[in-house]
């Protein structure tokens, strides 16, 4: 139904929508191989380059909001002394200029580099946040670089900063910014960092939010069964629709979405409240059982969310007839409760 | 992409090749003529390396001796320079954080301090061990590179104490002229504040690059030695650079690790495409690129 009114509503409305997607940030770049879903990739520290004791906690505060703020089952991070991936501390870097620098080789190992406190560079000498007790201006933060790095090892690219139109959008900038610029201690991914994740590893679990960077079309069907008792169950299953650009998202179910029940008296154009349905499984499944006095058709809607990247959905109509026997009359589905 | 032509004599050299770590003898007889050299490190004896065609013979030789370059950091985890260790001499190289140590270039190496605006380039025998003051330049010596026929010495600085970019200087090394060679970079808000300069030779040794990197992207200029012609290549998305050929630059995408695409330039229409989406390293040897990729190593002809 939705469709419907989408191409009846002509097409000023869809060069209107098409400019405000255009306005957007875009999903952060990525390239590469990826590592397994939710694989556990562990680090230790590079012998003879081991970070100071500041240092290793930023990195390891970044590998856990890295875990924690993914939201995709992209690989998690931890620190272990046995690993075959390796941090170092060091200025022995390939190239001159670059404070952090990763080498991914997914699905197997990275190595991560972070020049030392005070190294110098052509501008002067660099200065990490963390190694003062008050951090002065223009010093980086080791976690949001570290955070960066980890964003590489995930197989997030830079953006084109044309493409971003709010800063914290992304963790990713070719150029991250010093205290106390805006975005310079930024701890967790951005939502279009998220949404590449996600794109590239499939959301953490149905229940997991879509990332606001994506516009997804949704798909909201619903069914109906009779139950013991003279009870009707309405059955309804939200998911991406199976078209999407996507092919990781495509068809993924929806869980844990509020769906909202409707009915009408058969006749009539007045759609009523009825309730909401209640989320069943992590398969997108949502039910409801009532038992009815009287004939109504029934409808469920999805309204966009304001926390997440997806279109509504409103359902096919089922109608439900309250009778002795006879036929509903309806193309849909007839019940019967004598 | 631009060219131009720019090269200024700045000055006569500051001062001849100088042995700084050479033999007791030779210090004793040098000690008026070092007093205007004085190094700013204290060393062992060590053979000399002064004596006129010195960094030539040694860049002629390749033992393949190596040094061992090792970063040193104090107790709170701050850098303070860098300890190298050569095969040839009893005592390590203790430089402080200002510094720079090149690649060898057959046996010879070249470093580079700097304390307080006070800057030498040094030069060091890997076989002989010995270690010679060839230049003196302004301001904070950043990096430096020979010239392929080992008769001078390039040097990039920054001006003291503003660090400010302050250009390419030419140092002959048998005492001749200062030239400098390229003008200090141009301010340049893609590019922001300069994190890094690095300095090469084009595989048919007739051209210098100068990469000069923002924390995002980098900028080369090639100077073509026999023309004094200077060419900038200035395009968004340069990375880190993988080197020249005689008609190509060829450098990373701006990535700040691997894997990462690899862009050639055609230096001179300046128009750039990418041979590589995704490799893993990138060499420059001849007239050829080697990759190494997920599907193997490739060799890209330019």
């Amino acid at each position: 139904m939705r469709r419907v009114v989408a191409a009846l509503a002509g097409s000023l409305l869809i060069l209107a929508l098409s400019s405000a997607q255009a306005s957007a940030s875009a999903p952060t770049p990525a390239g590469g191989q990826v590592w397994n879903q939710n694989q556990r990739v562990t680090y230790r520290w590079h012998e003879g380059d081991e970070p100071p004791s500041w240092m290793r906690a930023a990195i390891n505060a970044a590998a856990s909001d890295s875990n924690e703020s993914r939201s995709a089952k992209a690989a998690l991070l931890s620190h272990a002394s046995s690993a075959a991936s390796w941090i170092g501390y060091t200025g022995a870097m390939p190239t001159t200029w670059a404070i952090g620098y990763t080498v991914r080789n997914a699905p197997t190992s990275f190595t991560m580099r972070l020049r030392p406190q005070g190294y110098p560079l052509d501008w002067g000498n660099l200065r990490w946040c963390q190694a003062y007790e008050t951090p002065p201006a223009g010093c980086y933060d080791a976690e949001m670089i570290a955070l960066h790095e980890f964003g590489h090892v995930q197989t997030l690219d830079h953006p084109n900063d044309a493409d971003v139109t709010d800063w914290t959008d992304t963790v990713m900038h070719w150029a991250p910014k010093t205290k106390p610029k805006a975005g310079w201690n930024q701890h967790t991914f951005g939502r279009c960092d998220v949404a590449r994740l996600q794109i590239r590893y499939t959301p953490l679990s149905s229940s997991t939010r879509i990332s606001t960077c994506l516009d997804l079309n949704t798909d909201l069907s619903l069914s109906s069964s009779m139950a013991s008792g003279g009870a009707v169950v309405l059955t309804a299953r939200l998911k991406i629709v199976d078209g999407t650009i996507w092919p990781n998202l495509a068809s993924a179910p929806l869980s844990s979405r509020t769906i909202n029940l409707q009915r009408r008296a058969i006749g009539s154009a007045t759609w009523q409240s009825f309730g909401q349905l209640t989320s069943l499984d992590e398969n997108g499944r949502y039910t409801k059982t009532f038992s009815p006095t009287d004939s109504y058709d029934y409808r469920v809607i999805f309204n966009s969310p304001a926390n997440e990247g997806l279109e509504g959905d409103t359902s096919l109509v089922v109608r439900v007839s309250v009778s002795n026997g006879s036929d509903c009359g309806y193309g849909q589905t007839k019940m019967y409760i004598c | 992409m631009l060219r131009a032509r720019w090269r200024t004599s700045i000055r006569p050299p500051l001062i001849p090749p100088v042995v700084v770590m050479g033999t007791a003898v030779l210090l004793n007889l040098a000690a008026a003529q070092l007093a205007i050299a004085a190094p700013l490190l204290a060393a062992p004896a060590a053979p000399d390396c002064s004596t006129a065609g010195a960094a030539a013979r040694a860049m002629a030789r390749d033992s393949g001796s190596s040094p061992a370059i090792t970063q040193r950091l104090d107790a709170a985890g701050t850098y303070t320079g860098l300890s190298v260790t050569i095969a040839s001499r009893q005592e390590a190289l203790n430089l402080p954080a200002e510094s720079f140590v090149g690649q060898p270039a057959g046996d010879a190496l070249i470093y580079t301090t700097s304390v307080s605006g006070n800057s030498e380039v040094h030069l060091v025998d890997l076989t002989l061990g010995c270690d010679a003051l060839i230049a003196r330049p302004s301001g904070t010596a950043r990096s430096a590179i020979l010239s392929p026929d080992g008769a001078a010495v390039y040097v990039h600085s920054v001006t003291y104490p503003d660090r400010a970019d302050a250009g390419v200087a030419r140092y002959a090394l048998d005492g001749g002229a200062v030239d400098q060679e390229l003008p200090p970079v141009p301010g340049d808000v893609r590019f922001g504040v300069t994190f890094g300069t690095q300095l090469g030779w084009s595989s048919d040794n007739a051209t210098l690059s100068v990469q000069s990197c923002g924390i995002g992207s980098c900028r080369t200029r090639l100077l073509e030695l026999a023309t004094a012609t200077v060419t900038t290549f200035d395009a968004d998305g340069q990375g880190p650079i993988v080197g020249v050929t005689a008609h190509h630059l060829v450098t990373f995408a701006a990535c700040d690790g691997l894997p990462c695409p690899v862009l050639s330039t055609d230096r001179q229409s300046g128009i750039s495409s990418r041979i590589s989406d995704e490799a893993w390293s990138a060499a420059v040897v001849g007239s050829e690129v080697r990759l190494s990729t997920a599907a193997g190593t490739v060799e890209v002809l330019q």
